[in-house]
């Protein structure tokens, strides 16, 4: 009669520690993807600027920052003219650049026709692209002469990528210019070969804004394996020496 | 021309150096010397008489932290030292890939050299095995390198939620079924 008492008692306690756990195992599995895609979106709509319970990320943009630094500098090229100095108000100098630590959002990236409008960080990890476009690090700032390659998810802030066309102008704000890029190619390419390329690109001389998101954009299930890249040349902006 | 991921744990000694006159950096931009280190870095060595370099993801980080921070003459002298001690196992094991470094077992070693250095700074470095991304922080607890892949996943996968939507139903059919089987659903008895 003992044994049998313990057993039941045993039955209380181990069964519903095992379905439970089991329970939370299934639901954790089955939506993870919702979640995260939940808070991706949640991101765009509730906050414009960044959460304060997210202390892992770092607002640093200022818009109106890039248009006093062009007037502080047309000050300095009236100062220099009077005293007969050369000074390009054209040149940003390299000591005006806050260089933006990972997790930082140091730029706005804005098409108005396709309707892009992602707030630009610097890095590329999982949280960052839930709230924005990433940059990723071994990849230069603007106007700096060298490649520029972002990404971010195909389902928020990437989402207009899929009706950009050739021509379309690009924008990217930073605190220090205003950047202008002109669209020369929209292409889709297997990762493999996207990745394969990826030396070729980082080395190059020439300022490239190289944009790019999981293809297609509304599978839902299966492994993406595609990327829909957009290329752009810059057209405007300081040059940072 | 190979490109080698235990360039890493130079990499991660150079920012463990660079970092070292961080608090102190008066300006920004590359020196004449700081541009000669990393054309050392870019050049990368020679192995079995097959030139061995960093990858251009490696190379651009390392400019870019370097922009942004100032190294001294002395600091120069001590990570061209670190350096030349991994260049020298590279070189001593002949290692041309990272499966061989793993294998060589002096992958540790060079990583230790260069959390060693990084210590000093009060800079991190770490080295996960299991996803074998090395990354290095500053004395503010900020990525600054990171060897991890060039281009990311930027999709929501729904995948294992219908999988395990579909498991879930096709057993809660099964269950019904063979209860049914059984007669376990029970009938009201007729009045």
């Amino acid at each position: 009669m003992k044994s049998k008492s313990i057993s039941k008692l045993l039955a209380y306690v181990y069964m519903p520690v095992i379905f439970s756990v089991l329970g939370y195992g299934i639901l954790r599995i089955a939506l993870a993807p919702v979640v995260d895609m939940a808070e991706a979106v949640g991101s765009m709509v509730i906050a414009s600027e960044i959460p304060d319970f997210n202390p892992d990320l770092v607002a640093a943009f200022d818009p109106e920052a890039a248009q006093r630094l062009a007037e502080e500098n047309q000050r300095r090229a009236a100062e220099a003219a009077k005293a007969e100095e050369e000074f390009d108000p054209n040149v940003i100098s390299v000591d005006d650049v806050d260089f933006p630590a990972n997790g930082t959002y140091f730029a706005r990236l804005t098409c108005e026709r396709i309707g892009l409008d992602a707030p630009l960080y610097w890095g590329d990890t999982n949280k960052i692209l839930k709230n924005g476009a990433g940059q990723f690090m071994g990849s230069f700032l603007p106007g700096f002469g060298r490649p520029i390659l972002i990404s971010a998810h195909n389902t928020t802030y990437f989402k207009p990528l899929q009706y950009t066309e050739v021509g379309d102008i690009i924008t990217c704000q930073t605190n220090y210019g205003i950047y202008e890029y002109e669209v020369t190619e929209v292409t889709v390419e297997h990762v493999r070969d996207f990745a394969g390329n990826r030396n070729e690109m980082l080395s190059a001389e020439e300022e490239t804004l190289i944009l790019y998101t999981c293809y297609p954009f509304y599978a839902i299930a299966g492994t993406k394996n595609e990327r829909l890249i957009v290329y752009g040349t810059r057209i405007s902006g300081p040059d940072v020496k | 021309m190979k490109k080698f991921k235990v360039f890493a744990a130079v990499l991660a000694l150079a920012f463990s150096m660079a970092g070292a006159v961080s608090a102190s950096a008066a300006s920004q931009g590359i020196t004449e010397e700081e541009q000669q280190l990393l054309d050392k870095f870019k050049a990368g060595i020679e192995v079995n008489g097959e030139m061995v370099t960093p990858p251009a993801s490696y190379i651009n980080q390392a400019e870019n932290e370097l922009m942004r921070t100032d190294v001294t003459s002395e600091e120069i002298a001590i990570l061209n030292e670190r350096m030349d001690e991994i260049y020298a196992i590279i070189q001593e094991e002949q290692l041309t890939t990272p499966a061989e470094a793993r294998q060589s077992g002096r992958l540790n070693e060079m990583v230790e050299i260069g959390q060693e250095a990084a210590a000093v700074v009060d800079y991190t470095l770490s080295f996960n095995a299991s996803t074998r991304v090395v990354t290095v922080k500053n004395e503010a607890g900020e990525v600054i390198f990171e060897t991890k892949n060039v281009v990311n996943q930027t999709g929501f996968d729904f995948t294992a939620t219908f999988v395990t939507i579909g498991i879930l139903g096709a057993s809660l059919v099964a269950g019904i079924a063979v209860a049914g089987r059984k007669g376990l659903f029970a009938r009201e008895a007729e009045v």
